[in-house]
């Protein structure tokens, strides 16, 4: 297997974005829309912890077209129960102690990943090569690593499963336990979150570019750690952790945009964004260009008007802030196109 | 031979998205320097109507689709109905000469 450190894992993954609020979260977490595209033939859920005893699981989504294109992630959150140890709440699980008490928070949260170079328009195979690829970096490491993790050192993941065990002795003793158990509320957890929210219109779902991944390992490949199941593979991977936080960004930008597949002119179907409507076209070219929709909302309400080709039947409006050009039917209102730089 | 059929494959496919954009642009952008690629993604689409030689009314059928549907437009149709019969005839020249 391959090595691919965290350089190179991000220069490979592109663009992320996150989204932490429980809405687009939520969105994120349909599993599936009736389109036939975004069915999903495989789900699995993997754990992980940092050495500064944080923590997370993921779940990735593989589609039909091979495609991973879904992630929803948690972070660990310690939570205070009836009598919480005196400190406890809010710390970093390895400073814990066998005897506090506290509950664990699951704090979901999706994150979406998108080749930013050439490959992000080759065929699905290439992306499912590709992800493999980097699902092996955490795997051929694995090796190297085992016999120093042993259950006694594993001082920061037994913390995790204390919202049930609450008694972390117990739940280093019955290590394999504690892991089924911490799986099984993650997995409860996600699915109570997700059935709870499917058949909401997920309108960032629009911007998804087909091929591109909602990828796990850049929080937990480049994290330090890596356990995967119940804890049997444990990986220790080089580099050192990164804000996801930092890894923003939205699919296509000013200078780097993107462009549908060959094999994919139609991408996205009209949708309705906070009010305003949008034509598949105008989110198409939203998502290779890098724009979101309140920079389109911003331009048409404070930019300026210019005209456009007779006979089109459309009005422009241009933001000379973010230097944007929305073109809009002049009939219906629907944003046909949006465009970027100067006049 | 592969790759003089495939040279002239890129030399159809660029035509065709010059075409679209100084010929159709129903959404009227041809002159704007930020959207020279705004109907790249179609050209493969119509490419491969035109390689299937589709008669006139469904290569009109796909571009009023694109432009009423996929983009919202209200339309123009006798422009488009120009533009189907200039990309049959397109297609004539191209396919009657080259293969």
């Amino acid at each position: 297997m391959t090595y691919y450190g965290p350089t190179d894992t991000y220069a490979r993954m592109g663009i992320c974005s996150l989204y932490t609020d429980p809405a687009t979260v939520a969105r994120y977490a349909n599993p599936s829309k009736e389109d036939g595209r975004d069915v999903i033939k495989e789900r699995r859920s993997i754990k992980y912890y940092r050495r500064d005893g944080s923590g997370g699981g993921y779940s990735l989504w593989y589609y039909k077209a091979g495609a991973v294109d879904k992630l929803f992630e948690y972070e660990f959150q310690s939570e205070d129960i009836g009598m919480p140890s005196p400190g406890a709440v809010g710390r970093p699980f390895e400073n814990l102690s066998a005897t506090d008490s506290l509950e664990i928070k699951f704090v979901p949260k999706a994150t979406i990943f998108t080749l930013k170079n050439e490959e992000s328009r080759r065929p699905d195979d290439v992306m499912g090569a590709m992800l493999l690829r980097l699902e092996g970096a955490a795997g051929a490491a694995s090796e190297e690593v085992q016999g120093i993790i042993e259950l006694g050192s594993m001082v920061f993941d037994p913390m995790k499963a204390v919202g049930l065990a609450q008694n972390m002795g117990q739940a280093i003793v019955h290590w394999d336990q504690t892991m089924t158990a911490i799986q099984r509320q993650v997995d409860d957890t996600a699915n109570t979150y997700w059935e709870s929210r499917v058949g909401l219109i997920n309108p960032e779902d629009a911007y998804r570019k087909e091929g591109a991944f909602l990828f796990h390992l850049a929080s937990n490949v480049t994290g330090g750690w890596a356990v995967k199941g119940a804890g049997k593979t444990v990986a220790k991977l080089a580099g050192k952790v990164e804000d996801i936080g930092q890894r923003t960004g939205f699919l296509g930008r000013l200078g780097n945009p993107l462009d549908n597949a060959l094999y994919q002119p139609l991408r996205n179907n009209a949708a309705v964004i906070s009010g305003r409507e949008y034509a598949g076209h105008a989110l198409d070219q939203m998502q290779n260009r890098g724009l979101m929709p309140s920079v389109i909302e911003n331009t048409i309400s404070q930019g300026t008007t210019f005209p456009t080709k007779p006979g089109t039947g459309t009005t422009g409006f241009y933001d000379s802030v973010n230097r944007v050009r929305v073109i809009t039917d002049s009939v219906s209102g629907r944003v046909v196109t949006v465009i970027t730089g100067s006049p | 031979m592969t790759t003089d059929i495939k040279q002239q494959q890129c030399i159809h496919f660029d035509a065709i998205r010059q075409i679209l954009l100084k010929e159709w642009d129903p959404i009227g952008v041809r002159e704007i320097e930020g959207a020279q690629d705004e109907y790249n993604r179609y050209a493969g689409l119509i490419y491969k109507l035109l390689i299937d030689r589709k008669p006139e009314l469904e290569i009109f059928n796909v571009l009023w689709c694109l432009e009423t549907e996929h983009m919202g437009l209200t339309g123009n149709r006798e422009a488009t109905e120009h533009f189907a019969e200039r990309l049959t005839k397109l297609s004539d020249e191209i396919f009657d000469t080259k293969m």
